[in-house]
């Protein structure tokens, strides 16, 4: 039976490396493009022809728009719409990564810390600016709320330093478990496959509506990093 | 065939029929206790967990560029514990306030 983590290697393609740095083109970084890619040709395939009563091609592009904006106005409010491109592009890309790695013998790079971590990270960046942005250096009250003495000042600034930092790390968390797990339950039931013999049908069937389930929380999953994103971004954007 | 305004009423009739039978369908559906309980139970081991590994990171950083290993370490740690307690205050206030309306 082989190991159910080893799907979650990463391995490098075109080995590419400049100044001591590995910069190896890796499976993961095909199925990102991947992503990138079927999310394109999906969009541009369904919007060739665009009429005003859309077709049911159509339809699939417009009803994703429609569901992200709408998204976005309840949870960010109309400035938010400003940052529509970013949000909607993380959503296209964590719900493809999601998905296409439930392909037999893809890559789930949704599943890595460093792949999610990174997209969080930018979403950290962009609360930082915009909260600078919009308060000026008022924004540093985020780490000393109104109405606390300045003698507990020593003790609240890094924890609340902390907190701000940890929101990212716990939206990635919360993103990469899911798919692992999932992927490594697939895995392991398919094991018993072939050791139950004659049996094995049963965790077959058992797959099947995992299967399904995964479709499901890939789907759920990415809808749930988009929404955290936007609280991100309004919690920049609103005072509290 | 010619449109009468009998034929039109009853297209509005039929357009409105739908129109409630679709906001029927899409109503919001209240979320299975089970289901809730295992999203916010799920979200609250995350954030106290998260709050403890960056404070953990943030000490081990600081330990590395000032030298004073392992005390920064501990006190972040600490000061990570009581993020992640903060963070679960929080996310349950809100969840409170969300419960109510």
């Amino acid at each position: 039976m082989s190991n159910p983590m080893e799907q979650f290697v990463v391995k490098p393609i075109v080995p590419i490396e400049v100044g001591g740095i590995d910069i190896s083109f890796t499976n993961s970084a095909l199925f990102m493009m991947l992503a990138v890619a079927v999310s394109t040709l999906l969009f541009a395939l369904c919007l060739r022809k665009r009429t005003l009563v859309p077709s049911i091609a159509q339809s699939v592009p417009e009803t994703i728009y429609e569901f992200i904006s709408s998204l976005l106005r309840e949870n960010v409010g109309v400035e938010g719409l400003k940052y529509f491109p970013f949000i909607f592009t993380v959503f296209l890309f964590v719900a493809f990564g999601n998905l296409l790695g439930l392909f037999p013998y893809a890559f789930t790079f949704t599943s890595h810390l460093t792949a999610v971590g990174s997209l969080s990270l930018i979403a950290l960046a962009f609360n930082v600016l915009i909260g600078i942005r919009k308060k000026k250096i008022g924004w540093l009250r985020t780490f000393m709320p109104r109405g606390i003495p300045m003698a507990l000042a020593p003790l609240i600034v890094p924890i609340e330093m902390i907190s701000f930092l940890s929101k990212p790390f716990s939206l990635t968390v919360r993103l990469v478990a899911n798919m692992t797990v999932g992927h490594i339950m697939l895995k392991i039931i398919a094991g018993f496959v072939a050791a139950l013999g004659v049996l094995g049908f049963i965790p077959v069937l058992f797959n099947c509506c995992i299967v399904c389930f995964e479709i499901f929380i890939a789907l759920l999953q990415a809808f749930i990093y988009t929404v955290l994103s936007c609280i991100y971004l309004g919690d920049a954007l609103h005072e509290h | 065939m010619k449109k009468t305004p009998e034929d039109i009423k009853q297209l509005e009739q039929k357009i409105r029929d739908l129109k409630s039978k679709e906001a029927f369908a899409r109503r919001d559906k209240p979320e299975s206790e089970f289901a809730y309980a295992s999203k916010v139970g799920f979200r609250i081991g995350v954030e106290l967990l998260s709050g403890v590994l960056v404070g953990a990171a943030i000490g081990y950083l600081l330990d590395k560029l000032t030298g004073y290993q392992p005390w920064l370490l501990i006190l972040f740690m600490f000061f990570g514990g009581g993020a992640g307690v903060l963070n679960v205050y929080r996310f349950a206030k809100s969840e409170e306030v969300k419960r109510k309306e």
